[in-house]
């Protein structure tokens, strides 16, 4: 690990006045950022440890943990959730198993206890892809990394690769499951940076590879995330997390879906689908909603939005099976979503 | 019959509470004085030849102590426990990524790493071999241009065994069972990295080696021709170990010679860890296998013969994977075991070592027996499904009993302990075999399954045996030393009970030192399922011969008795029958300490000679062997390909169990390795190069993927072990995989003969079903 500047702070207003002293270019790849955050140090030690981020500064936000950012305010409008409340925190918390299974059961499915202890859930939708060839600077290709070098995971050994939202400059899987369960309750995010406060759907945090996959976020350098907010909307209750992987705990998705749905006695109301193991970003997958909204929950339903959330699917060498996996998964999903007693 | 209070009980463990204080010190925990810290650089290319190497930039760094190339050592480049073909640095070609090309020692870690980053190397890369079935053809490059043991191109060694007339057998026999199967390379996974602190003896000017390895002795054997020492001048120790599994008899050689020559070059103490990555890129793993594997059988359901040809990934270097001479190694492994526990007349095997650019294969867990058994074990069940018998059933009638002739053509004795049949009947009454089980109607079906096993204790060499180190102390403590190593199996807590028991003071009473090559004479390696048995009966032959010094000094000099009336008992020493007039060992020991009557002793033991034939791979390879049966219960959801294990129990003969808790702990510990090896471990190759190289893409199960572990112990006494005692260290791995596929059969009705089972390959074999069902 390359040596580094270690200070604390106490308010996301100081945490972010700390970070704006060096600066950033907002063209910058978010790895290479100099100055980063550090919460539950789950993701970015680790990045750090294998020499793929090398920050000059390191701002340690654990102390915002003792404000109302490390809380958890459920109410009858909905829920606020502050960034540093740590993963195992809200995925144990009574009223948000009980109101926002999603929620809970995607954060009990990720990583293992001790990590879950430890990782804030600001932290944990920002955590870097498991590609290994983003992960071991012995391969010089990497677009993520270094932008215009190329994908070694094109050619590669790409079994836990995304199928969807892919580009020819990157393949790389989004590893996480948190954020798709807020993406499956319409929550949004609140942010701060120097230009002060700003929200925005969650959905639209996380960008597309395309030709500039070294840009992951819509954060500005320097902007903290602090809460995400969820209304208490009708399909909360009714959602569900299921992840498929190689092995029962402290493992990545091979596919996982994020269900939530508002039903009328058979028919679905309203419906929200996020896909997660399968694309490079936390999928919202539309079309396949608008496959089921309104419709009875049939076979021919399940299978209809199966094929909608699979449409534009590219596989790569070693991935071909994610379709079907991601397939049945999604259905799966639905249908044990449907069957819950709320 | 003695009457054991010692042997047979579940012992607290003599490193219990060091180990769960923090007390317990690991190589990684000890520094030394000026200590420097190595780092090597491993080759970029597989297989490549070494056009030059630069290592002006890194030498110029400052605190940068020694910078060494293949030209700068100072014995002999090459090592190894068979044979000597692993170079300390590789010199005009590399052969696997974990050929280090040049190594630094430096005064602290990041000097070191920055130095290597400075050597510049230019290579010739070449064609990389992943496949030992494309590296053993005619047309292949050569990966060791002059090999001292290989028989042709990168064939290591075709090893064999003939048995009876195996063709007119099939030809007359009612039933062919042909199929191909494969299993993977693996890694130990141990959680202690390979880790070595050299540093200089002052008494005698040679070297000392602290390191997490198996085998003290034969790491200072192997290496000592490197340091250009005298064995006398090498001295090597073992702390406790964090793990071994058979991989670190080899992985010690590796960083004790890159530690040791550079503590030669800069008579200072080097200390040299490898990273994770490093430990997956370039220590042994188990030997890959692609078994072709034919058996015939008649109608009733009895085995005729057998015909298996087993083609083993040798990886880059031989290490222990035997070949010709000496023949002993994973290789004639496969050969002894390529017809399970079965009674089978007529056997004809073939064994194929062949060199790839892959880490070197090495001692893993069951040495070649998983391997091979993994065939053996479906090949039962396909013969049970094509005769509609069922697969216990077929193993029960074809068991080894006593009298019976294994393929080597060794007779099997119940005098040395043949316990397969309770096993099996202990196994299917838990597992209610003969019970219908409820397949379930959804995407999730459930399954039974069963394997069983055969595996012999000890090293079959010639030289198989041990010595054992006992000393009386004169307040009536007793110390034993052993070389064996302590690696979390617990036999220091086994030698302490076996030597107790034997001498008769109190458990607490024994100290026991080990694997230290400085205060213990050669115990042998810590390996093939042999310490209990082996050294426990080096350890139990010390301490007779100090328990009957020890009585002819009390019956001359205290009881006036005849030695043999005298017994001793909790560290008290009187009549038999009279414990109210006793004497203390202390006083009698004081006594003797005066009277001249040496007190300290060298035990030895050695099994009858083990012998095998390399030309028909007939004899006795083992004095005796273990047996086991494993069952499983499993569901496997058919939409996703992810199986569950519901239930494993595990019934394994020990013939005696001298710490019951310690040999559950053996069983559950190789019950889960074996979940691991059937459902998901598999480094993943390409041209040589790791592509998962931690454990966040190496998948080794968790508690989570694991069922309660239930172990049945079952003691058929071995004559000739310590208080009738067979290896148990190895087996428990065996059965599991086998048991796992069978059961997938059960489930679904998909037979799937490559592991690890992983939903990917489970789904595409439902798949392929359902391709060839239309």
């Amino acid at each position: 690990m390359r040596p580094f500047h270690y200070e604390r702070a106490a308010t996301p207003a100081a945490a972010v006045k700390m970070a704006g002293t060096t600066p950033m270019s907002p063209d910058q790849p978010s790895v290479a950022t100099p100055v980063q955050y550090l919460a539950g140090g789950t993701n970015l030690l680790d990045m750090m440890k294998i020499d793929v981020m090398r920050p000059d500064r390191v701002v340690d936000i654990n102390a915002i943990a003792e404000t109302r950012h490390g809380g958890i305010e459920v109410s009858d409008d909905g829920m606020w959730l502050g960034a540093l409340a740590r993963m195992a925190e809200v995925a144990e918390h009574a009223d948000v198993k009980h109101r926002f299974p999603v929620i809970a059961q995607s954060l009990t499915l990720a990583a293992s206890q001790q990590l879950r202890n430890m990782a804030s859930i600001g932290g944990n939708v920002l955590q870097r892809t498991r590609c290994p060839y983003y992960r071991d600077t012995s391969y010089a290709e990497c677009n993520k990394r270094d932008p215009g070098s190329g994908c070694a995971a094109l050619g590669g050994f790409n079994r836990m690769h995304a199928v969807l939202g892919t580009s020819k400059a990157c393949i790389a899987t989004y590893p996480g499951d948190f954020a798709q369960a807020l993406i499956a309750l319409d929550a949004r995010v609140e942010i701060t940076g120097a230009h002060g406060h700003r929200s925005m759907a969650f959905a639209e945090l996380h960008r597309r590879p395309d030709d500039e996959p070294h840009m992951e976020t819509r954060l500005a350098p320097g902007e903290l995330i602090t809460a995400f907010t969820i209304a208490a909307l009708p399909w909360a209750r009714r959602s569900k997390y299921l992840k498929i992987r190689d092995r029962e705990s402290y493992e990545f998705a091979l596919a996982s879906a994020a269900v939530a749905l508002d039903m009328d006695g058979d028919i679905v109301r309203e419906a929200r689908i996020a896909l997660g193991g399968v694309a490079t970003v936390p999928w919202r997958a539309s079309a396949a909603e608008h496959e089921i909204q309104g419709k009875r929950l049939d076979e021919r339903a399940l299978a209809a939005a199966a094929e909608a959330a699979f449409a534009d699917a590219r596989v790569f060498e070693h991935n071909a099976f994610k379709i079907a996996l991601g397939k049945r998964t999604l259905t799966r999903a639905l249908r044990e979503t449907a069957a819950m007693e709320t | 019959m003695e009457k054991l209070d010692i042997v047979g009980q579940s012992k607290q463990r003599v490193d219990a509470l060091v180990k769960v204080t923090g007390q317990a010190k690991y190589s990684a925990d000890l520094r030394r004085p000026d200590m420097l810290i190595a780092k090597a650089l491993f080759a970029k290319y597989p297989h490549a030849i070494i056009k030059s190497i630069d290592v002006s930039k890194a030498e110029k760094l400052d605190g940068v102590a020694a910078v060494m190339t293949a030209k700068d050592l100072p014995g002999r480049n090459g090592y190894g426990i068979l044979v000597p073909d692993k170079p300390v640095i590789a010199e005009r070609k590399t052969k696997y990524e974990g050929d280090p090309v040049a190594i630094v020692a430096a005064v602290n870690l990041d000097t070191a790493e920055k130095a290597i980053a400075l050597i510049e190397v230019v290579y010739e890369p070449l064609h990389a071999y992943d496949d030992p079935r494309e590296a053993m053809k005619d047309d292949a490059v050569k990966i060791h241009e002059q090999h001292p043991a290989a028989e042709k191109g990168n064939i290591l060694c075709v090893l064999k065994l003939d048995r009876g007339d195996v063709d007119k057998a099939f030809a007359e026999a009612d039933i062919v069972i042909e199929n191909d199967y494969e299993t993977p390379m693996v890694d130990h996974a141990y959680l202690e990295p390979d880790i070595a602190i050299a540093e200089l003896d002052s008494t005698t000017g040679g070297l000392i080696l602290t390191s997490a390895g198996q085998a003290v002795y034969a790491t200072k054997r192997c290496l000592a021709p490197v340091f250009g020492l005298p064995q006398s001048k090498v001295r090597v120790v073992a702390p406790v170990i964090g793990g071994g599994f058979g991989g670190k008899e080899d992985s010690t050689l590796d960083v004790c010679a890159v530690a040791g020559v550079l503590a030669l070059k800069t008579r200072r103490p080097v200390y040299f860890e490898l990273t994770r990555a490093e430990v997956f890129r370039t220590t042994g793993k188990r030997h890959a296998s692609y078994i072709k594997h034919r058996l015939a059988a008649n109608r009733d359901g009895k085995i005729v013969a057998i015909d298996v040809q087993t083609i083993l990934d040798k990886g880059a270097y031989v290490s222990m994977g035997g070949t010709k001479a000496p023949l002993h190694g994973v290789t004639m492994r496969t050969l002894v075991y390529a017809g399970g526990t079965y009674a089978i007349p007529n056997a004809r095997a073939r064994a194929y070592s062949v060199f790839t650019n892959h880490p070197y294969s090495c001692a893993f867990r069951g040495f070649g027996a998983p391997q091979v058994q993994f065939a053996v074990e479906c090949q039962i069940d396909e013969l049970a499904h094509r005769i509609g018998m069922d697969p216990v059933a077929v193993r029960t009638l074809n068991m080894l009993k006593d009298g019976d002739m294994t393929i080597t053509g060794q007779i099997m004795k119940e005098s040395r302990g043949l316990g397969l049949g309770e096993c099996i009947q202990k196994v299917t009454q838990r597992i209610k075999w003969d019970q219908p089980i409820d397949h379930g109607k959804g995407p999730v079906r459930r399954g039974k399954g069963f394997g069983a096993f055969i595996y012999g204790t000890g090293i079959p060499l010639a030289f198989e045996g041990s010595s054992a180190f006992a000393n009386l102390e004169l307040d009536g403590t007793l110390n034993v030393a052993v070389s064996s190593t302590e690696m979390g199996q617990g036999i220091a807590t086994t030698v302490a009970q076996l030597a107790a028991q034997t001498f008769g003071v109190k458990y607490e009473s024994v100290d026991v030192v080990f694997s230290d090559t400085g205060r213990s004479p050669d115990s042998g390696p810590t390996v093939g399922s042999r310490s209990a048995v082996m050294v426990g009966n080096a350890v139990a032959e010390a301490c007779r011969q100090l328990r009957s010094r020890l009585l002819e000094v009390a019956g001359k000099q205290f009881f006036q008795a005849d030695p043999s009336t005298l017994t001793i008992k909790d560290g008290l020493v009187y009549v038999e029958g009279r414990p109210e007039n006793a004497e203390k060992v202390a006083t009698i020991a004081a006594r003797a300490f005066v009277s001249q009557v040496p007190l300290s002793v060298i035990g030895t033991w050695f099994p009858p000679q083990p012998t095998f034939n390399s030309a028909d791979g007939q004899g006795e390879p083992y004095h005796a062997y273990g047996f086991g049966a494993h069952a499983v219960e499993i569901e496997v959801d058919t939409e996703t390909g992810v199986i569950n294990v519901l239930r494993s129990v595990l019934a394994c003969d020990v013939g005696k169990a001298i710490n019951p808790a310690i040999v559950e702990g053996q069983m559950e510990g190789g019950a889960a390795q074996a979940v691991g090896y059937g459902l998901m471990e598999e480094p993943i190759m390409a041209a040589g190069v790791m592509q998962n190289t931690g454990f966040h893409n190496y998948m080794i199960p968790t508690t989570k993927d694991l069922p309660d572990l239930e172990s049945v112990i079952v003691e058929h006494s071995n004559e000739l072990g310590p208080y009738g005692a067979k290896g148990i260290g190895e087996p428990p791995l065996i059965a599991g995989a086998p048991a796992i596929r069978n059961a997938i059969y059960d489930a679904i009705g998909v037979k799937i003969n490559i592991i690890p089972l992983t939903p990917r390959r489970v789904l595409e074999a439902i798949r392929q079903q359902a391709g060839q069902a239309r």
